[in-house]
């Protein structure tokens, strides 16, 4: 893997219920977060996308000191080539259109 | 929709965190999890090579290369969840300077001492090595050779390097770093119970309505069944969380009872509160009556110094600290009632309400309480009393061996429990709880390893801290250090063990993965495989064996541990290192190598290369011309089998998520001496402590002893020592991940607002840390994750250029000789303001 690799990680959050829109709204608002998913009970799934990732790591950390924050964990990592991360994924379209998932 | 790279690793993030979470997902995402055609990447499972906790991580080969991770949802243990230290994993074995071949030092072509590292081919290495070897066993005896290994080598591992050593060299001078670690909560478990290991699971976790946190920082450490312990107190609001520790931590921000106490208070707090238990009558006197004995235990035990040591000398029962007489309930009583409420709060410097309400968690009949204890109470001068005293109040209330009520030993390497333990690599022990001075025992191990009687010598080996000091005088000549770093981790690195190293007489080898400071100490360095580079067995803190198999090739010329061990035994004849006696009972190995004697000997090369699964490469495997895996394994399970360690078949673990020992029938055991649970209790017996000869757990009785070391007015601050999250141990795989380095750059020395200012520094100020051993520098923080009280230092242990154990005094506890990292005296010096 060359070094400069891109770094995509999903993280779940887990907030106090009556702060978890405002978790979300900082989340969105940071600049290579996004929540894709929400929960009332106060989970959050966070997909963070970055060229550096000491970004990752501070995110999490960050997200740790936010008030009504009670636990963030790392569940998914995964390292990409920049040259090739934006290729259209052929084998992936093909094999999802073949099991009738939307294309 | 058209997906690229991006999206598709994007989706896939959210797909594996949704699904973790139980969460309704984006449309049609979660059918991407785990249809590895569509990822391009090849998944499969393995057991994360951190900690003790034991998760379970789903790893992303793509061209022979880690390049994702992800937590395994079908775990029990993690359920999904991976923690920052999960994060490393796809990248530990890519740091820039991975060792690839091995390295000797050398002066005009040859060995020297005092030459540099240069590469060599494993045949002069081994060369080299079985001829260091057997001149030493030749003209000083087996004891002149040693081998320090870890909690991080597979069963195999660890299982192939004891049986090299016990039997083959015929030794006992072989320890794991776990003595470090665990060894107290070892020697804890067989004094109360007989047998190693908890009797609980993280399944209680679920069950209890009180945590205990008794010298563990669980939110940092262990942070996945932190999680579990966060999600119970959240969803049931009456579960309560107490943490005690001499400094506040990350935990104390879920406590419901936060406690700050004066270092080795421990004691006295844990003697009050069974005379709390006593006093207001809820002792369970069914459960006491059937199922306990009290001892007392004898005192004065000293602190694992050297014997010339004044404080050794002192104490009157050094010799021999592992020793008990028995006594009523009624004397047992009278013992405790002299530690009053007043007293706990008055030494400890907690209050007596918070003191109460802990008290009460034990004594409260209706509430189920589980207690975790790591590293605070087992690095402590009496950490094998104070794990026999947590039992103490578990079996004074039955709350114990049921689902919630469970007192349970958290460990911190991944096999600390499955290698360090149950194969028995301690300098007194053989597999399954056994011991090398117990003849029966050592006849036993001979019978299975098909050996003549007398080959396992009696006498108890060197253990981790008596290595140091041996190498140090000369009595050890050839050293092999495997997966750790003691250079770096031991105590009183400066007077003991670089002195030892360095010592002239001595050949000091070392495997690892990166040139680490033992690495760089040491005279010969042979390249490792690491974590999937080989097949490899893990057993975690809840008894549960887990497998994995080869993902990737490792670099260059890196070897397995597994692969060093049994090469290395071809380069050495029975005959070269047995005296005639003990060859005379077995005239047909004379000619035989360690070999033949060890690995090829009927039971370890018995199952043939087409019984591997299909599809995985096996280095070792293909190397020896058998599964050599699956061979050790069958072998050393039947240590086990029958003996309340039972161990699935070995084909069965590739295809699950681990089971936990005892594995009986194919079912795996979750609360271990209750009828119903454990297959092992005898009908009608309801609690069976059946490791103990009348199957009775011990409550013991012991005193209040003062620490080895304490602040005085030339040394007036205590001094503890401990991890961050970021780098796990000393930092050898994590802090080769250059952004992470970044994080966290360097040892901070933590200390409180007001004696950073009584001292006249600041945050960021340079200070000398100076103790009657050593000194090193360090930056000032009077904030962050780790708030120590007044009078106390915090420094963390993983920065290998500022060598924290150069400061901490080489006391052990004096029955587990396990290193008390947790408190010493010391001094600050301002070096410069900044």
């Amino acid at each position: 893997m060359p070094n400069e690799a891109l770094h995509i990680a999903s993280l779940l959050v887990h907030a106090r219920p009556e702060h978890r829109r405002e978790v979300a709204q900082w989340l969105d608002d940071q600049p290579d977060s996004e929540v894709s998913a929400d929960d009332p009970s106060g989970k959050l799934v966070v997909v963070v996308e970055s060229e550096r990732e000491a970004r990752i790591l501070e995110l999490i950390d960050s997200v740790q000191m936010r008030p009504g924050v009670l636990g963030a964990a790392l569940v998914y990592h995964q390292m990409l080539d920049p040259a090739t991360a934006d290729e259209c994924a052929d084998t992936v379209q093909q094999q999802a259109s073949a099991e009738g998932m939307p294309t | 929709m058209k997906l690229t790279r991006r999206e598709f690793a994007k989706a896939n993030a959210a797909a594996v965190a949704a699904a973790t979470a139980g969460m309704a997902m984006p449309i049609g995402a979660t059918n991407l999890i785990t249809n590895a055609e569509l990822t391009q990447l090849n998944w499969n499972k393995a057991p994360c090579r951190f900690c003790g906790v034991g998760c379970s991580v789903m790893v992303g080969t793509q061209n022979d290369r880690i390049v994702a991770t992800h937590g395994d949802v079908h775990s029990e243990v993690n359920r999904g969840l991976n923690c920052v230290k999960g994060y490393f994993l796809s990248k530990i074995l890519y740091g820039q300077d991975r060792l690839q071949q091995p390295m000797l030092r050398k002066r005009n072509g040859v060995y020297d001492k005092r030459g540099d590292f240069e590469p060599v081919s494993w045949d002069e290495a081994f060369d080299l090595m079985a001829d260091k070897f057997k001149t030493a066993i030749r003209d000083h005896g087996p004891d002149s050779v040693a081998m320090f290994g870890s909690g991080q080598w597979t069963i195999w591992e660890g299982y192939a390097a004891s049986k090299l050593f016990k039997a083959g060299l015929r030794t006992n001078n072989i320890d794991p770093n776990a003595r470090h670690c665990m060894a107290s909560a070892v020697f804890g478990f067989m004094r109360t119970f007989g047998s190693d290991e908890p009797m609980g699971v993280y399944d209680d976790i679920e069950h209890a309505n009180a945590f205990v946190l008794w010298g563990s920082n669980m939110a940092e450490m262990h942070p996945i069944l932190w999680t579990r312990v966060t999600d119970r107190r959240l969803s049931f609001p009456d579960t309560q969380v107490a943490v005690l520790s001499t400094f506040e931590h990350r935990s104390f921000d879920l406590a419901d009872i936060p406690m700050v106490m004066t270092p080795n208070a421990d004691v006295v707090i844990l003697n009050y509160i069974a005379n709390h238990i006593i006093q207001t009558d809820r002792v369970d006197r069914d459960f006491v009556d059937s199922h306990t004995n009290f001892v007392r235990a004898v005192d004065d035990i000293g602190y694992g110094l050297r014997d010339e040591h004044p404080l050794q000398q002192a104490a009157a029962n050094a010799d021999d600290p592992n020793r008990w007489t028995s006594m009523s309930f009624d004397e047992f009583a009278e013992h405790v009632s002299d530690f009053t409420l007043e007293r706990a709060a008055r030494e400890s410097g907690v209050s007596e309400g918070r003191l109460e309400q802990l008290a009460e968690l034990y004594a409260d009949p209706d509430i189920k309480v589980m207690t975790f204890w790591t590293m605070g109470v087992n690095q402590h001068t009496r950490g094998v009393w104070v794990n026999n005293l947590i039992y103490n109040l578990h079996l004074l209330t039955g709350k114990i061996s049921a689902p919630g009520n469970s007192p349970f030993s958290l460990t911190g390497q991944p096999s600390a429990c499955g290698t360090a333990r149950e194969v028995g690599t301690f300098a007194h022990r053989l597999p399954a709880d056994r011991v090398v001075t117990n003849p029966e025992h050592r006849a036993f191990a001979e019978e299975v390893w098909k050996l003549p009687e007398g080959t396992i010598p009696e006498r108890v080996g060197f253990h981790a801290v008596e290595q140091s000091r041996k190498l140090k005088d000369g009595e050890i000549k050839v050293y092999w250090t495997q997966v750790n770093n003691n250079m770096q981790a031991g105590p009183n690195t400066q007077q003991e063990t670089l002195p030892g190293w360095r010592n002239e007489e001595a050949f000091v080898i070392v495997s690892d993965i990166y040139p680490t400071a033992s690495a760089q100490a040491a005279d010969l360095i042979l390249p490792a495989a690491s974590w999937v580079e080989k097949e490899g067995a893990f057993g975690n803190s809840e008894r549960r064996t887990q497998f994995f198999h080869q993902l990737v090739t490792a670099p260059g010329e890196a070897r397995s541990d597994l692969w060093q061990l049994v090469e290395f035994s071809k380069r050495i004849r029975v005959d070269e290192v047995w005296p005639a006696d003990q060859l005379d009972k077995a005239p047909e190995h004379r000619d035989s190598t360690l070999f033949d004697l060890l690995y090829a000997n009927g039971q370890v090369d018995r199952y043939a290369l087409s019984d591997m699964e299909e599809g995985y490469a096996n280095q070792e495997a293909e190397a020896f011309g058998f599964y050599i895996q699956k061979g050790l394994f069958e072998e050393y399970a039947r240590f086990g089998r029958g003996k309340g360690k039972d161990l699935d078949d070995f084909d069965n673990y590739h295809q699950n998520r681990g089971k936990r020992w005892p594995v009986v029938d194919g079912k795996e055991t979750l609360w271990r001496y209750r009828e119903g649970y454990d297959p092992y209790v005898e009908a009608g017996r309801g609690v069976q402590f059946y490791a103990k000869p009348d199957d009775r757990a011990l409550i013991f009785a012991v005193p209040d002893e003062p620490p080895p070391e304490s602040p005085d007015d030339e040394f007036p601050y205590w001094l503890s020592t401990g991890r961050v999250l970021e780098h796990w141990h000393t930092g050898s795989m994590t802090r080769r991940v250059p952004e992470l380095h970044r994080a966290v750059p360097a040892a901070l020395l933590y200390m409180h607002p007001e004696d950073a200012r009584a001292e006249g520094v600041r945050r960021g100020s340079e200070m000398k840390v100076i103790s009657r051993r050593g000194e090193v520098r360090l930056r000032v923080e009077t904030r962050g994750r780790v708030r120590p009280p007044r009078g106390l230092v915090y420094v963390p242990f993983f920065d290998a250029n500022r060598l924290i154990n150069n400061v901490v005094l080489d006391a052990t506890d004096p029955i587990s000789k396990q290193t008390d990292f947790k408190k010493c005296a010391v001094r600050l010096e301002l070096v410069s303001l900044a």
